[in-house]
This record gives C-alpha cells, structure tokens and sequence, in this order.
C-alpha cells in the first residue's frame, strides 16, 4: 500500500521548507495549501483547522462548511466568498458575522455589495406584495424583520437562490432560535421564503413552523441554532413542499404561495 | 442632570513573575504592565482590562496564600514573564499549572500568554523533570522574545510597536473567553468542547506508520430484527488511535478526531433519530452542507478519550459492541439503506527534523492542520471504497 502514499511526506517536507525558507508571517495559509496541491474551493470541506491562528490570512474563496473552526481567530482575515455553513464556530473570533451570515446560505456566498443591494431589493418587493395581501404596512425592524405599527403582526422574510445543482431540493433555508423569539410574540406571525429566480413566494403561518420544527434538522453553529428548511418541487404532483428529513409527511406549500412583482435586475 | 457613569465589566489578566527579575528590571515591569493593560483594554469593546500581580509580596515564604488562588480562579489570561529565575521559583510555577489545568475549561484554544525576557534555551540541561515539563509546555505555545536591556533601549514608537502585538493577542484571549462565558450564561446546557490537548514533545512509539496501515480496521452497520413495527440500526466503527508520516525533515503524527456517518434510504423518510444517540455519548445527529436531507451523524470521541480508536461508538444498553444510531420502518432491508463515512483527521504532534530555521507554533499548526487535509484527501483518492461504502447487513438474532 505504501506506493500510494509516497506523496505524503514529500508534501511534510515541501510546506517545512517553505515555512522555514518564508519571513515569518509570510508564509500564507493559502500558499500552503497549494504548496501541498488542495483546492480552496473544495478541500477544507468538514476539515479539522481547531483554534488556527488565521489573522490577517486571505481565505477568499475557501469552503469551510462542516469544518471544525473552533477557536479560530480570524481577525482583519479576507473571507469573501466563505462558506462556513454548519461549520463549528465555538469560540471563534474576528468573524464580521454581517458579511459572512449563516442566516441564508446563499448570503454566505455573496462575493459584493451589490448583491446584497439585489437581495435587500427583492426582499422589498415581497414584503410590499404581502403587505397588500394582509391589507396592512409592514414596517422594516432588521434585515429580515417586519411587522405592523402595533406589533401584532410579524413578519420574517428569508431568500434563497435556487440551488439548480441538487436534485433533492431546489431552495434551502435557515431558520433561526432568535426568528422563533421574534414571531412567538405576535398575535400573526409569518415566515415568507423568497425564492431569488421567481416571481412567488410562500408565507407560512408560524403555527405551521412551529409544528414542523422538530421534524427538520437542526445545525448549532458556535451558539447559533437554527433549523434547516429545504424545498423542493414534486415533479408528479406540480406540488412545491416543504421537506421532513427526521419523519413525517412533507408539508405542501401552495396554499401559503402569494404572487410577487418580477425582478428583472435578478434574474 | 446628573452624569450617569457607565462602569464596564472587567477581565482580569493574571501576571505571572518571579520577584527577582521585577528588582532586576522594575522599569520593564512596570510599563509592561501599564502599557498592556492600556493597549489590551482599548481593544475591548464595553469592557476593561486589569492586569492583577502581587504588588504587595504576598508570595513569599512557604506559605500559600489564597489570595493568589482567587486571583487565579477570577482571571480569564495568565501572562508569563519568562525567566530562569520565573521557572526556578516554586510559586510561579504553581501559579502556572493551576491555571494550565483551568485553561482547558474555558475553552477551546490558548488563554496564557508568554513572554521570553530572558533565554532558557542553552540552560534546558540544568532542568529538573518538572521545570522541563513546564518549560517544555511552555514552548509549544505561541510566545513572545523582549531583551529587556534592548526593549529599553528602543525609540517609543518600535517599544509601542512590539507592545501592541502582544496585546494584540491577549485581547483575543479576552475577547474569546468572554464570548465563551456569555454563551455559558446564554446557554447553561450548552456542551462546549474544551481546549485540545496541547502537543506532546516527543514521538509516540505506539503511533502506526499511515502507509503501512489501514485507519479504519472495522466498519459494519446492522439492522436489528423487526420489533414494534421498528428496526433498530446498529452500528459500530474501530479506528486506529495514532498514526504518523514520516519524511526526511519532520514526522506529523494524527488521529481521527471526528466521523461522519451518513445514512439514506431508498425508502424515503422511513428511516428517524433513535432517542438511544445523546451528546453525552459523544455521537449526535447533524445536518451537512453535503447531504442535507439524509439523517447524518456525527461521532466525536466519548469519555475521557481525545481520538476515535477502538469502538468509537458507545455500546446501546444492553449491548457488547453495537450502538443505536437510528430507527428505520419495519419494511427496510439492509439494501434499501445506504451507510457512508467520512472522517476528520486531527494532528496530533509535528516534530521537525531538521530546523534550518526557527518555525514559529503559529506556523507549525497551520503545517499540521494542513497535512491533515492533505492526509484526508489521500484517503479519499486512494482508499475511497473503504472510507464510503460501510456494509450494511441483517442481523441474524
């Protein structure tokens, strides 16, 4: 079996040259990581980094989901266009979690500002045709927060793009603890998923959420808990449902659709 | 009206030092410690710095005073001030190893913070075994050089410089275990994962030769006979505890720190979470990125152990060997299910042969953590159907 581990030490010795050959500090995580031919993009998948020392690293690119990050330092670190999804976040400092949230994942691949500008624009035309549609004003509290002057109503608005490369589901959501703290006050709380491609969105009653919590998965990120809500649409029946991976029937989504003007900027 | 003053909660360093040196260098000592208190706490957002030392001689003496004990018990860093006198005395050395041992409760990752002011490199000789065991764990941290008769002697703005880097990592140490201590208040039932162990300084003898060895020596996934309309699935995994790759400039030593255990069926939704798997057992259920929708499962070590080895997975009551990781419908077969795993490999020790320079612990880590990587995708290249393909078969009786 040796022969096809033969690589192996030769990359121990290439990364402790480089490292000794390097001034301190210049030596890069992602040259390292190159040195020893491993992808960014795909490598540090569910990857063990524990309590890395990552400052002032560029990680622009490097896919972290499901990787053990506890204890990471990741200050003035460059990680646009990060995933860190279910990635373990216990004890990690530095991460600006404005720009790399976990709240929806495709938010964690947003690369420029501009995108941003495109998710906050379309989130805008959904709350205003749900507004319509309960015949009353939502009122932006925070990026995904809504309600009414008085409170009863509430609204929780989350997007997702379509992810085209999975054949289980097309949408997938993230669903947080402190999201739940918000509606349970309301006299009507509602979660809307947005789906960035289309002209529709979904505005669940929480009951229903409340219901189907413990029958999805459920992902806690460095004291972040939030659950898992995938979408997808049953090709025999037409029907667009909400997916129950921990048992029960799949919750049919067309009664909460509501129709939202098109974006074309998001196309 | 009358001005509200608002009193930030504040996060004590514990400023290890033996006296002689303090009398050697007093003025080192005192703008060490003024300066890191300054530079440390105007990085700390809504909370102060303190820096506690026995200004008042309290260690002295045979005597053990408690006072140091609290201080020790309150402070969230422990700053060395390393010396031959600092690792002759007693006292500081005690200081030293109480908190070595509270360092691993508050979390992952380092709280002390060493600062070299006087090389012990050529003196490691004259040690005793327990001053080298200090030392030694004291070298294998991130730490900091200052000659105090050169530190001196720098213009303001380099000593400033030099200063602030250190305080730069302290205030992490804070900064961390404070958000460490909220999510405690936060979240009391909370499980976090404590420091790893730091690296050990020589080889393990009983570490195996990776290209010599399968890391997996068992694997299988049963399923129970039918019983109240269920089948239990059983599973259970041994692994090699230590491995290493040996080159001509180092060796990196590692283990299994964690798997993956995913589990689909053909059925779908006919297969739930069994209440048997707790965190306490060390194996819970997860969602992953890759396979959102398949009930996955996570194995972390149980007990006391630090790496998956011999059943990494803690027998179900009732049970020699097997664990309860899920409930499938009476109506599943073992073909209907398909059982995969991965694993995340974790070093364990990186020693270097031959040191044309000096590597820093920052860098060795990165190296270590890197050829786990490296290691794991080997693994998957070469040794894929191992890894992926667990068998799944029906249990007799």
């Amino acid at each position: 079996m040796s022969h096809k581990f033969q690589k192996l030490p030769s990359s121990l010795d290439r990364l402790l040259t480089l490292a000794q050959d390097a001034p301190e500090g210049a030596c890069s995580f992602r040259a390292m990581a190159q040195a020893v031919g491993l992808d960014p993009a795909k490598d540090f998948r569910g990857a063990s980094l524990r309590e890395l020392d990552m400052r002032d690293e560029d990680l622009t690119g490097f896919d972290f989901s499901d990787a053990d990050l506890s204890g990471c330092d990741f200050r003035r670190s460059k990680i646009e266009g990060c995933n860190f999804t279910n990635a373990d976040l216990t004890g990690v400092i530095g991460l600006d979690y404005s720009s790399v949230s976990v709240d929806e994942p495709y938010v964690a691949q947003m690369k420029t500002e501009r995108d941003n500008d495109s998710l906050q624009r379309k989130r805008g035309f959904i709350i205003d045709a749900l507004s319509g549609l309960l015949g009353c004003t939502l009122t932006r509290r925070t990026r995904v927060f809504y309600g009414t002057d008085d409170n009863k109503i509430r609204v929780v608005c989350t997007l997702s793009k379509r992810f085209r490369e999975r054949k289980s589901y097309q949408y997938w959501y993230a669903f947080h603890e402190r999201w739940e703290a918000f509606l349970i006050e309301a006299v009507e709380g509602r979660l809307v998923l947005g789906c960035l491609d289309l002209d529709m969105a979904f505005s669940i009653p929480h009951e229903v959420i409340q219901d189907v919590l413990p029958k999805l998965n459920k992902t806690d990120a460095g004291g972040r808990r939030y659950w898992h809500l995938h979408i997808r649409q049953n090709l025999d029946t037409s029907d667009v449902e909400l997916i129950l991976p921990r048992g029960g029937q799949n919750v049919s989504l067309i009664e909460y659709k509501f129709e939202v003007p098109r974006n074309r900027n998001l196309d | 009206m009358a001005k509200v003053e608002v009193i930030n909660p504040v996060i004590q360093g514990f400023l290890s030092y033996a006296h002689f040196d303090l009398d050697t260098d007093p003025n080192l000592f005192e703008h060490l410690a003024l300066q890191l208190e300054r530079r440390v706490g105007a990085r700390l957002l809504n909370a102060d710095f303190k820096i506690w030392r026995d200004s008042e001689g309290i260690r002295t003496g045979d005597f053990w005073n408690p006072a140091i004990e609290a201080a020790l018990a309150k402070s969230r860093v422990f700053i060395v001030i390393l010396t031959p006198k600092w690792l002759e005395s007693e006292y500081c050395r005690k200081e030293f190893e109480i908190f070595d041992e509270k360092e691993s409760q508050i979390g992952p990752s380092e709280y002390i913070a060493p600062i070299e002011i006087r090389s012990l490199h050529d003196q490691t000789r004259y040690f005793t075994s327990e001053q080298k065991f200090i030392y030694d764990s004291i070298q294998l941290r991130q730490y900091k050089k200052i000659v105090p008769a050169d530190f001196l002697r720098l213009p303001p703005d380099q000593r400033a410089a030099l200063i602030d880097e250190i305080s730069e990592d302290i205030a992490g140490m804070a900064d961390r275990a404070r958000q460490l201590e909220e999510r405690r208040k936060r979240e009391p039932d909370a499980v976090i994962r404590q420091s790893r162990s730091r690296y050990p300084v020589a080889f393990d003898s009983k570490a195996h030769d990776f290209s010599k060895v399968s890391i997996l020596s068992f694997a299988e996934v049963l399923l129970n006979i039918p019983f109240e309309s269920a089948r239990a699935v059983m599973a259970q995994f041994d692994f090699l505890p230590k491995m290493y790759i040996q080159s001509e400039h180092g060796r990196i030593e590692f283990s299994v720190r964690r798997a993956f255990l995913t589990l689909s069926n053909a059925q779908e939704n006919d297969l739930r979470v069994s209440d048997q798997l707790s965190r306490a057992s060390g194996a819970y259920y997860v969602s992953r990125f890759s396979s959102p929708n398949a009930l996955t499962i996570c194995i972390d070590p149980y007990g006391d152990r630090t790496a998956l080895s011999d059943q990494s997975l803690q027998p179900a009551q009732g049970e020699n060997r097997y664990a309860e990781i899920a409930i499938a419908g009476p109506e599943v077969t073992s073909i209907d299910i398909t059982a995969t795993l991965s694993v995340s490999l974790c070093p364990e020790g990186l020693f270097i042969l031959r040191n044309k320079g000096e590597t820093s612990q920052r860098t060795a880590r990165k190296i270590a953590a890197i050829m786990s990587v490296a290691v794991k995708k080997q693994i998957e290249i070469q040794l894929g159907e191992i890894l992926h393909d667990i068998p799944v078969r029906e249990r007799s009786s």
